[in-house]
Formats: C-alpha cells, structure tokens, sequence
C-alpha cells in the first residue's frame, strides 16, 4: 500500500468471529507461523495476517490470496509457541470474505490453477 | 558416623554461589560444609570463555575464592557427594544424610596424565567435543587437580590398566559409596540448574544435524579444552567459521518447551558476537530473535556489540533448519516480521541459545517450588528464604541467572544465613507445658515447620526459626500457646470491656491481619472519620490464622453481637496458609455455634489487600445488617 492505512478497531470482526480477535490479539509476531507455512502463495504470510487483524486492516486480510491457498495443514499451529489456532483464523476469513461485496477468488490463484 | 556441628553450614553446590556463599561464611567464622555432586569445583562458570560485560575470564574469580576457601580450617569439602536426606532433628537442627561416592584416585595424584593414555574405555559425547576416556582429569581449569574414575564407563578391575599406569599408585578401583549423616544448622542451596536439553526443541536439529550447536557448545570453541584446542573454525570440516546463525529463545518463551524467559541468553549471544567478530576477520553473524531483552546496563553492552561488530539482527524465529549434505550447510528460513518478507539464510553453523530448565531437584521437607518450577523463595520480604526457616536457596536454583546475579543472591542467602546464626530473642510464641496434652496440631500446621516435638514429645521453636505469625496459637484447642502481645489474655480483656459496658447497642469484635486488613482499617477510618463504623472493636492479630476458634466462641458467649475476621487473599497471605486456615476453622466452629443456639451468621470471615478499604467497609455494612436482621445476642 502507498498511503497509510487506518489503524482501527476491527468493531465487525469483534461481533463476526471474536476467536480470530482474540488469536490475533494473543499473538507475540514471533514470525514461526511464517517461517513454516508450505501454501505455495504466501501473501501475506501468516504473521503478517494476523498482524493485519491486530492493526484492524480486516479488509485487506479479506482481499489477501493467502486465504485461498492455504492448504490447512495447520503447520503454523503447531510452530506457535503460544499454541494459537493460527489455521482456524485464515479458515474464518475465508468464509467472511463472502460477505464482502468486491471480493473474488484472487486472480493470482486462479493464474496459478489454471496455469 | 555422626559429626555433630554446632554452628555450622551446609552449602550443597560448588558453583559459583555455592562457592561464594561458602567463602563468605567462613570469611565471617562460620563453620562450612561444602557439598559439590561433581568431581570438581567451579560449576558451570568454569566451563565459559568469557564472563560479560567486562569480558573477564571466570578462573579469575573462581581462583580467589577457592584459594581462600582452602586456606580456612574451618571449610570441609566433599566432592562427588550429594545430599540424599533431609530431616528436622531438633529446633534449629537439620539431619542431613550425604552420599559420598568413590573418587578412585587419590590426593597423591600429581595429574601427569599417565593413566588416561592407558585407559581403553573412550567415548565421544557429541560432535563438537573430544572424546573422553573412563579415567580422566580436569579439563582448562579444575580444582582440585585430581583424576577421577568415571563410573558408567570404567571396565573395572579386571581391566585395572590405569592402576598398572600410575606412578604413585593413586589409583584404587577398590573404593565404595559411603553414606554420611550430619548436623548442621542451615543449609544453602545452589546447586543450579542444568541448561534446557536442545535436542527437544526436534524443529531445529540439534543433535541431528551437524552444526547445529547450544550456545554452551559455542563457549567450548574459545577455550584450549574445547573441540579444536580453542580456534574457532567448524568442527566437522576444521574450516574457520564464516556464517554463524544466532537463534534466540531456542526452547524458551514457549507454550511447549519452558513457558518463561531465562533473561540472560540475549547478552551471551551478544558476548558470543564478540568473541567470533574478536577472533575471525571474515566471520559475518545474524541474530534471529524475537525481543532483545537486555535491561539495565547490558543496553550500553547490546549498543556496544551492535555498533562494533553489526551483526545483522532479523526479528523473527525460523520454525526450521534444514541440512544439505553435498555442502555441509544450513539453512534457516524465517518470515522477517519488520518487512513481512521471507528471508533465507545459509549458514556453516547455527547456536541455539537455550535457557534454564527448573532444577532436577528432589522434592524433600516441603521446601515451596514456584509457578516455573524453581526455588524463588518468598519474594519480595524474604526472598532466599524457601519457607523452612533454616534453608535458603542460592543462584539459578532460584530463577534463571547468570554469574552476576548468582553472586548476589549468595551475599543474599549468606546474609540471611548470619541473621539467623546471631539471632536475638524475639517476640515469640510461649507454651504453657502445663496444658499442653502434645497432640501436635501446632506442629502439622506451622507454615515455616519451625515447630516440631522436642525429645520430650512438647512443641518447641528455635527462636531463629519462628516468624511470629502464630498459626500455632490460632489453632491451639486447649490455648496454651500464647503469642506476646496477642494472647488470649488480651481478648479475654475486650469481652471483659463489652460486658461491663453492658448497653443494647451493637458490639462488633473485628480481627485484622497485621499485613494487609490492619492498613486498610486504617485509612478506612480516616475516609470515613468513624462513621458507619460505630460498634466495631478491632484487633489486630500478626496473621488471621493466629485467631484461635474458641476467642470466637468466647466472645460470643459473652455477649459480643458479631465477629469478623479480615484476612489476607489466599495467594498474597505472607505465612501462606493464615486465610486458609482461619477458613477451615471457622467452618468447624459453626457446628458449635449451632449446638450453642447461636446462629452461625454472627461470624464472617473476609479477605482483603492492602488498598481494599472500601471492601472492607462494605463488608462490615452487610455484615452490619445482617446482624440487625438476627437481633442482638441471646447471651447479652
């Protein structure tokens, strides 16, 4: 991003899927999560995911393709050292993205499928 | 065999607090007992290159205190000994059970070496240490300078090689374990704790993967007993080092390893920086970290290193090294958390920096163990004191240290050691022998098990032991311990003042805990200048357990409308078991009370800290109405 964003109180969030909030919240940016997920695209990472929920940016962790090539292996929660249910977070925001009116399946993953 | 040891102190670890607390008690004319388990003195210090931050070598100290300990008659050392028992013999007198087991070398040993050439029995413990044989000597530095049999790995005496080597013939593979009993009247504990095993930590490697080493591993590299006679170049390949990878809170910090920060790994590995940059031109370093935790004055230590020798610091932990055979290297991948870039790095060799495991300590004469697991003591009013008046601890038995804070702590533990040897009588509990029927509920119930059955079967407390909290007196049934000062005497006085006061107003008898209700009393008297709180008497007890349940019954009977115990929270009560206590007995009491015709309402009991008054004043309120409800006592 090129301006700076908003850093808010993800107040939707807070009613919509309060055990993101609260992993989110929870989370020390050790970086482990990041180092060990295997999806093929990683855009973000998952700390940088949840660093977005903790800054309140929830629309561009709906709009980032991380939540579609996430595989599920939950790799990422067994790296947290604070036993976090990283995998559960990104599976929530995926299906939140539906409800968001200009989010699609990333092109960058649909190139990718396609090839 | 029995020594008996008036004034005289047992210090169960040679490390570095053992060996200063050692010194400076002798230093001060007491009489030492120096318990290490292993061959030599010196502990884990001995074992460094360097201590930070004036980059000092350990021996330095390690020699003055030594030469001072022997030069003292009055310091017994027993190495290869451990403390296999402890009991309370008598009021200020531990029994303490040593085994001592054989060295099988004796002191005519001049450590020419001679034997360890001869031994046949060689093992190599990891790849980047030599391999050791069964009899061997002191390493860099030791004292004493003495060989030693190693028993796991020695082929015994048929094999007697070593024997047959020595020129002095100071080898007796004959020599057996012998159990020791001794009185001594303190005991310090610091026999430390072992570093946190890296090898499960199974994401990095260690112990798998070839280079990938502890930070303890890193230390051995500098020293002439280290795996290549201290250069610094890879231990497989004899090449000098180029890319060293530092990772911090390898095992700590962590839900599944230990849960805490050890606190001194980030400056090792900043003096690990040093070392590397002082010794190798060309070695570049990288620092994976999660927070740089250097307070105090290793922050100038921390800009020092970072200016000097710029190490690159990456603010992520990698979840994985991975080993490529063809070119002996290692790489770590880490998300960088700054930039949110995944970043990859290939190095010849990657330290883990491990903290401190809780102490492998065996559990004896109910000595408290903290949240983490290790011996913190009271903290903060008494904090080398581990609640047995008599056994302070010392060093990383304590919490994870490094040699500065292992020092203080010792100067802590011996401080608190000489009080108790010099101690002057204080405010103490007396017995009244006459009473007394010796059922020892005194004895199972103080906290500090400071009073325990003299050889006459009576309750007895060395005054050095007692912390007056007068748990004893409290749970006392026949009220034949008294505390000075808050004895049942006292209470028999303010009943006394109630009765012949007479009157229909409401009397209140109100206990407070000295520690924490009693502050609190205080400024809710000067809030409220008394009123709401007409009627009260309060009384201030050491602890609330010191309220023994028949002062309670007794006030009752003699017409007191009410009583109310404010106490400590269960968690912060300073003599640990008071609220708990007071609780329990009070529970009891109820059952009387109902039998009495008393409803047992009249009595409640209430825990409040130090700032709690408006609590405490809401409490007494409700408790107010709620004895207006039940109407004055029938005994009035």
């Amino acid at each position: 991003m090129n301006h700076a964003a908003d850093i808010t109180d993800p107040k939707e969030l807070r009613v919509l899927d309060p055990a993101t909030i609260d992993t989110a919240s929870l989370c020390e940016q050790c970086g482990r999560c990041g180092s060990a997920c295997p999806a093929l695209i990683r855009q973000p990472n998952p700390t940088s995911l949840i660093r977005l929920i903790q800054l309140g940016l929830v629309t561009e962790a709906l709009h980032s393709p991380l939540i579609w090539s996430c595989i599920g292996c939950e790799q990422c929660n067994a790296a947290c050292p604070r036993k976090l249910d990283v995998a559960g977070a990104v599976r929530r925001l995926r299906r939140l993205s539906a409800r968001e009116k200009d989010v699609c399946f990333p092109r960058i993953m649909l190139d990718f499928l396609t090839g | 065999m029995k020594m008996l040891a008036k004034g005289r102190i047992l210090v169960v670890g040679g490390g570095i607090a053992g060996l200063t607390a050692a010194e400076r008690l002798a230093r001060a004319g007491a009489g030492v007992v120096l318990v290490e388990k292993s061959p030599y003195l010196g502990g884990r210090v001995a074992r460094l290159h360097r201590y930070y931050p004036r980059m000092c070598p350990p021996r330095c100290g390690l020699e003055v205190l030594i030469n001072n300990i022997r030069g003292f008659p009055h310091v017994e050392t027993h190495l290869l000994t451990e403390v296999i028992d402890v009991k309370k013999a008598s009021s200020g007198i531990h029994t303490v059970t040593l085994l001592k087991k054989p060295r099988r070398v004796m002191d005519t040993c001049t450590a020419c070496g001679l034997c360890e050439t001869a031994c046949p029995a060689e093992k190599k413990t990891s790849f980047c240490s030599q391999a050791i044989k069964a009899i061997r000597g002191p390493g860099d530095w030791a004292h004493p300078a003495t060989f030693w049999v190693d028993e796991g790995m020695c082929r015994g005496r048929d094999c007697s090689l070593c024997v047959q080597a020595c020129p002095e013939q100071a080898v007796d593979l004959s020599q057996q374990p012998e159990e020791t009993d001794l009185d001594v009247q303190g005991i310090i504990i610091a026999t430390g704790t072992e570093l946190y095993d890296a090898s499960l930590i199974k994401e990095y490697g260690y112990g798998r993967l070839p280079g990938v080493i502890t930070a303890m591993e890193l230390e051995s590299f500098f020293r002439p007993d280290g795996p290549a006679g201290g250069l610094p170049v890879h231990p497989a390949t004899g090449e000098p080092l180029r890319r060293v990878a530092f990772i911090q809170c390898a095992g700590s910090r962590n839900a599944n390893h230990l849960p805490y920060c050890s606190g001194y790994c980030c400056t090792v590995t900043l003096k690990q920086v040093e070392y590397l940059h002082q010794s190798l031109k060309d070695v570049q370093t990288w620092i994976f970290y999660q927070d740089i935790r250097t307070p105090g004055n290793r922050e100038e230590y921390y800009r020092h290193v970072r200016e000097e020798y710029r190490p690159v610091f990456i603010r992520g932990l990698p979840s994985s090294i991975k080993y490529r055979p063809e070119t002996g290297e290692l790489t770590v991948k880490c998300v960088d958390t700054l930039s949110r870039k995944e970043v990859r790095g290939r190095f010849d060799l990657v330290v883990l920096a491990t903290g401190m495991a809780p102490p492998a300590l065996p559990e004896f004469y109910g000595i408290e163990r903290d949240g983490s697991g290790f011996f913190s003591g009271h903290i903060p009013c008494e904090p080398t004191e581990l609640r047995r008046p008599g056994i302070w601890a010392a060093g990383s038995v304590q919490s994870p240290m490094d040699a500065e804070e292992s020092v203080k702590s010792a100067l802590a533990a011996v401080a608190q050691c000489l009080v108790k040897l010099r101690q002057q009588p204080a405010a103490f509990p007396a017995l009244d022998q006459r009473k007394c029927d010796r059922c020892g509920r005194c004895v199972k119930e103080c906290p500090y098990g400071a009073c325990i059955p003299g050889s006459d079967g009576y309750p007895a407390a060395d005054p050095g032991d007692c912390r007056g909290c007068g748990i004893c007196q409290g749970g006392c049934p026949l009220l034949c311990i008294n505390l000075p000062g808050y004895g049942s005497k006292k209470i028999e006085e303010v009943v006394d003042k109630v009765l012949t006061r007479g009157g229909p107003e409401m009397a209140i008898l109100l206990f407070l805990c000295g520690n924490d209700a009693y502050p609190a009393w205080n400024s809710l008297i000067k809030q409220q200048k008394g009123k709401g709180l007409e009627g009260i008497m309060p009384m201030v007890v050491p602890c609330i357990g010191a309220v023994n349940a028949a002062w309670v019954s007794e006030a009752l009977i003699g017409g007191l409308d009410g009583v109310m115990l404010a106490g400590c929270r269960p968690d912060q009560c300073h003599h640990a078991a008071g609220t708990s206590l007071a609780a329990t007995r009070l529970d009891n009491l109820k059952e009387t009370l109902t039998r009495m015709r008393l409803e047992p309402e009249r009595v409640s009991l209430t825990q409040v800290t130090i700032d709690d008054s408006l609590k405490l004043f809401k409490e007494i309120q409700n408790f107010k109405s709620s004895l207006e409800k039940l109407g004055p006592n029938p005994f009035k």
